[in-house]
This record gives structure tokens, C-alpha cells and sequence, in this order.
């Protein structure tokens, strides 16, 4: 008896344990922040790097939903080998460091690299612009919005689908009426995922585009230049702007679907 | 009239079926598991494209041939057959009153508030399904099936997660909107008894090959092979005084010597049961080669006779179909009219 009654007292410990281990590091933050002159160093530092990241993010989560949701799909419903070998190919920029991203971007889109040349006959460059931004973005948060559409549509029973189609409702009509509501709640989870990823991204974003400043590239320069009392008021700024989105859309995931 | 002839190969065993169905009737494909029932629905339906022939149409019109010289395919959203699938379900992000309208024709608007006060779902309209009862879900599914007026009705065991006296309400309903609308409905089950009742005619699919068609009367009282037989309830196979073959069921049994109904056997009561309903008893047969080798058989008996475990008794077998030597699975010996199957010339 004394066994089982300790088990879930040691389970709530280890509970209590790890959501301390997460959570501390923010309250230190707070604790550490000198907050009588934090709207100064928003107003001087922020504003800019804060309003490359979001427009870059913007961007970015515009092209993911475009092309990442197509994918999604095709990965959940496409049969034979080539979407297997499609998703297996995906892992790759999931699980490459982002550092390592920043470099085969560099080689890729880079002035001596093959799209580097191609974009440069159009005028663009990907290096040290806001395109550069954006690209690195997307290759560091693409994979998580597609794996999450893949989940999305993969749980959705084939069987709606048919019912619909045989009620003489066309294809197109089936997905935004009956696929893209029932796939929404892992849809918006992969979304904010992608937000996250990307408003954040530094390692990528650094190697190719070390100007314009985003938000986090921003905290990295005050690091290194003026130290940590600098950097937090800009570290709490980039959450302050990265946490709401995934916040409300677990709250509403947890709202109209629990 | 209905016309579908295809070759479609599945994991085990290639489908190979060609049919022939009056429209506004009902027709049934029983047959046990795997034996490519809900495949043929598929077909039709337009959900299945790995044909390596096929041809399919409906009143005149060519929905589906593949493998001859020119393809068709109508698409299934275009077909205006309605498939409903076990388990058959309403999209739960949404009303019933939004699924029972999901697709309708804004003409039958008088009709359709009439079916949804006929079927009990009035109460329910703004409900979502996950909040309804499985029957109240499958009411739902019918009324928004036969709201889009479809030209064929596809029910792949569309019943067989309900509870004996619900499915036997709703096959009622369905009979009756069948009879109102003249709704050609297919239907696959593994249940014999619901083919029977509900079926102008009946199909027996085993393998992926059509064993034999026609009215279930006819499949009941000659069925042309032991296969077919066994699918319809017959359990042994015994020989007549003159050697012949002949099946035996367990309801075409009348207790007492009668032989000018059938031949008449004698066992000796073993045991005394119910079955579904019915009083039965199992025989124990004396002198008699039987296949498969049990002597052993069951028989229905009125619930009043008075006969005990240990008792020789004689009882005759009513008018049971006689198989010639190659009983053991005949293929398929249907009749195909030249005009079907163009394709596979």
C-alpha cells in the first residue's frame, strides 16, 4: 500500500520539477530586467529589428500556407513511394541545426551559389536582405507547419471525404467545407508552431542576412556589444511579440475542442 | 437498368463480377468477409481507380469503362449515386440540420421537413451528432441521403452497428422511401437475413466471384451449388437412398416421417436448445454418410413438441435442392449478356 501511494507522489513531484525547470528562466528574467528605462531601449533598439521580424515573418507564413498546406495534404493522402521518399526528404531541414541551414543557404542562394546568379539577373539579392530574412525563416519553420498539416489531414476519416463527394459536392467545395474545418485545429497548431520558429529564427538568419536586423539577431548584437543588461529588455520584447499567437490558439484549440 | 461488369485485383483474390440490375428495385451482394462486396460499391461509387477493366452504366449512360478503346470515368461528385458506408457518418463539425441540407435540392424543401418529422429528428436539428444516439446519427445519414434524390442508393452494411429491433425500423423506413421514390438501392451485408427481407434480389459474392444471382425465394430453394448453398444457411450434405446429394437446412426440416415432401433420415435427440428464437435440437444421424464429416445436426422444431434427449426420431427434409458430383464450388454461371462488358472485346 505505502508503494502505490508513493508512485503518484513522485510523479507529481517530477511534474512539478520540470514546469519549474521550464518557467524559472522566465521569472529570472523578469527579476534581472531594469524596468525604469525598458521603454527607452525598445523605443531606441526594438522598433526597427521588431518591425523586420514581423514583416519577414509575415512574409514567410504566407508562403508556408501557400505551398506547406498543398504539401500537407499530399503527404497525408498521396499514395506510392514519391511522398514517402517527399516526407522522409522533409527531415532534413527539421532536424539540420539551424547554424548549418544558415551555411547551405549561404551556398545556395549566396552570390556564388546557383539561385544566387538566377536571382541576381532579376535584380535580387539574398544576402543580407529581407529576402534573405525570409528564406532562412522558411527553411527553419516549413517542416513543422507541413509535419503539422500532414497530422491534421492524415486524422480526418477518408470516409467524409467520400460521403461528400458522393452527395455530388465537387472536390474543391469538399475541402473547404468539410477538410479545411475538420483539419483547422491541427492546422492553427502548426501555424503558430510556424510563427514561433520563424519570428524567432537566429541561427539561419545570422549567416545570411546579419542586416537587416531582425528581433533576434538584434538581442545578439546587445549581447555582444553592451552586455546582458542591454539584451533583456529586447529578449522579453521578441516574447512579448512570439508568445500571444501560440498562446490563444492553444487556448482556443482547448475552448471549441476539448 | 443497371449494368457493371469488372476486373479489379485486391490482395488475395481479383474481383471479377458482372451484374445486371432492374433500376428502382433493390438488390444485395451478401457474402462472407473479403469477398469483395464493398469493393464493387466502391466501383460504382467512383472511389476506386486500380481497375484493370470495367464498365458501368446507369439507364443508358456510360459512368465508368475502362480498358477498351475509349476511357470513361465520370467523376463520383458527378454520378448522383450516394454511397452510405458502415458507421456512416455526419460531419461533426456541423448541425444535423446542416448535414441533412448539406447537399440539397432547395425543390424538395416541403419533402425533406416532412422526412425529418417522420424520422424524429425535428428535436434534434441543432444538435451535433456527436451529441445524438447511434440510431438518431443513421436517420440523419438516410433523410440526407435521400434528400439529394439519388438515382442509386449504395449501402455497405450500412445497418450493423445498430441493435436488432432499431436496424429492423430503419430497413422498414428505407423499404418504404425506396418504394415512395423508386430509389435503385444496392446494398452489401453479411447478414443473410437482412438481404432476404429487404432485396428484390440477391447476389451471392464469394472470392470476388458472383456464386449465383436471383430472387431470394429462388436462391433459397435451389441453390446451384454446395458453396452457394453453405452461404445460405444449409449446414451438411447427405445422400438419398439412391445415393444423390442433397443439402440440408436447419428450417426446411419437419419432424415425423412424410416422404412424398423429401427424403426422410432418423437420428437420435441429443440436445434441446434455442437459436435466434427458435426451439432446436441437435440429431445425432444413424447410418448416414455426411459431409463434412459430423453426424451431428441441428433442426428447428415447434416450440410445443414434446421430444427428449435420448428419443429416436424420423424426420423428413421439405423439397431440399439435389447437387450433381460437382458440388463442391461451381464458378461462375450466370448468363452474360453479349451488350455488357463492351470493354473486354
Amino acid at each position: 500500500m505505502k508503494k502505490l501511494r508513493l508512485a503518484p507522489s513522485v510523479a507529481i513531484l517530477a511534474g512539478w520539477l520540470c514546469t519549474a525547470f521550464l518557467i524559472l528562466p522566465f521569472v529570472s528574467l523578469l527579476l534581472h530586467l531594469s524596468w525604469r528605462n525598458i521603454w527607452s531601449v525598445w523605443i531606441e533598439s526594438g522598433g526597427t529589428p521588431l518591425f523586420y521580424s514581423l514583416w519577414s515573418t509575415a512574409i514567410s507564413l504566407c508562403v508556408t500556407l501557400l505551398f506547406g498546406t498543398p504539401l500537407g495534404w499530399y503527404l497525408a493522402r498521396g499514395q506510392g513511394i514519391l511522398w514517402k521518399a517527399i516526407e522522409i526528404l522533409l527531415l532534413i531541414p527539421l532536424l539540420m541545426p539551424p547554424l548549418v541551414i544558415g551555411l547551405l543557404l549561404v551556398y545556395f542562394y549566396g552570390p556564388y551559389g546557383i539561385m544566387g546568379h538566377l536571382l541576381t539577373h532579376f535584380g535580387l539579392s539574398a544576402t543580407n536582405t529581407i529576402l534573405a530574412v525570409v528564406l532562412a525563416q522558411l527553411y527553419e519553420s516549413v517542416p513543422y507547419y507541413v509535419f503539422a498539416a500532414q497530422a491534421a489531414f492524415s486524422q480526418i476519416d477518408i470516409k467524409f471525404e467520400r460521403i461528400s463527394l458522393s452527395l455530388g459536392v465537387s472536390p474543391w467545395q469538399t475541402l473547404r467545407r468539410v477538410i479545411f474545418p475538420l483539419a483547422r485545429p491541427g492546422l492553427l497548431i502548426g501555424f503558430a508552431m510556424a510563427f514561433a520558429r520563424a519570428i524567432g529564427a537566429f541561427g539561419a538568419v545570422i549567416v545570411v542576412a546579419y542586416y537587416p536586423n531582425t528581433l533576434p539577431v538584434s538581442i545578439w548584437i546587445a549581447l555582444e556589444e553592451q552586455g546582458l543588461p542591454s539584451a533583456l529588455p529586447l529578449a522579453l520584447l521578441l516574447i512579448l511579440v512570439a508568445l500571444p499567437l501560440p498562446l490563444a490558439t492553444v487556448l482556443w484549440r482547448r475552448v471549441h475542442h476539448d | 437498368m443497371i449494368e457493371l461488369s469488372c476486373k479489379l485485383p485486391r490482395h488475395t483474390f481479383t474481383l471479377d463480377i458482372r451484374l445486371q440490375i432492374e433500376s428502382g428495385t433493390v438488390y444485395s451482394l451478401f457474402g462472407p468477409s473479403a469477398a469483395g462486396k464493398s469493393s464493387t460499391l466502391h466501383v460504382m461509387a467512383g472511389f476506386e481507380n486500380r481497375m484493370q477493366q470495367a464498365y458501368f452504366s446507369v439507364d443508358g449512360q456510360v459512368l465508368l469503362q475502362v480498358g477498351g478503346k475509349k476511357t470513361i470515368n465520370v467523376p463520383s461528385w458527378q454520378r448522383n449515386i450516394i454511397l452510405i458506408e458502415q458507421g456512416s457518418l455526419l460531419f461533426p463539425h456541423l448541425t444535423v440540420k446542416q448535414n441533412i441540407y448539406y447537399a440539397v435540392n432547395r425543390h424538395h424543401q416541403d419533402e425533406l421537413e416532412k422526412w425529418i418529422e417522420e424520422f424524429g429528428l425535428a428535436p434534434y436539428l441543432d444538435a451535433k451528432p456527436k451529441q445524438l444516439s447511434g440510431g438518431l446519427v443513421q436517420r440523419a445519414v438516410l433523410v440526407r441521403a435521400f434528400a439529394k434524390r439519388p438515382r442509386m442508393l449504395l449501402l455497405d452494411e450500412a445497418f450493423s452497428a445498430l441493435d436488432g429491433p432499431l436496424r429492423r425500423t430503419l430497413q422498414g423506413a428505407v423499404m418504404d422511401l425506396q418504394k415512395e421514390l423508386g430509389t435503385t438501392i444496392i446494398m452489401v451485408t453479411h447478414q443473410l437475413s437482412e438481404a432476404q427481407r429487404m432485396s428484390d434480389r440477391l447476389g451471392i459474392l464469394h472470392n470476388g466471384k458472383l456464386l449465383q444471382e436471383g430472387t431470394p425465394e429462388e436462391l433459397m430453394l435451389h441453390p446451384h451449388s454446395w458453396q452457394t448453398a453453405k452461404l445460405l444457411g444449409y449446414t451438411h450434405l447427405l445422400e438419398d437412398i439412391r445415393g444423390q446429394k442433397f443439402a440440408l437446412h436447419p428450417n426446411r426440416v419437419l419432424l415425423g416421417n412424410h416422404p412424398h415432401l423429401g427424403p426422410v433420415l432418423q437420428g437420435r435427440i441429443q440436445r434441446r436448445f434455442w437459436y435466434e428464437g427458435e426451439c432446436r435440437v441437435t440429431i445425432k444421424l444413424m447410418d448416414r454418410s455426411v459431409y463434412p464429416d459430423d453426424s451431428n445436426v441441428e433442426i428447428s422444431v415447434p416450440i410445443d413438441t414434446d421430444i427428449q434427449p435420448g428419443e429416436i426420431q424420423p424426420f423428413t427434409t421439405v423439397h431440399p435442392p439435389y447437387f450433381s458430383h460437382e458440388f463442391l464450388i461451381s464458378e461462375n454461371i450466370l448468363h452474360i449478356p453479349e451488350s455488357l462488358g463492351q470493354g473486354f472485346r
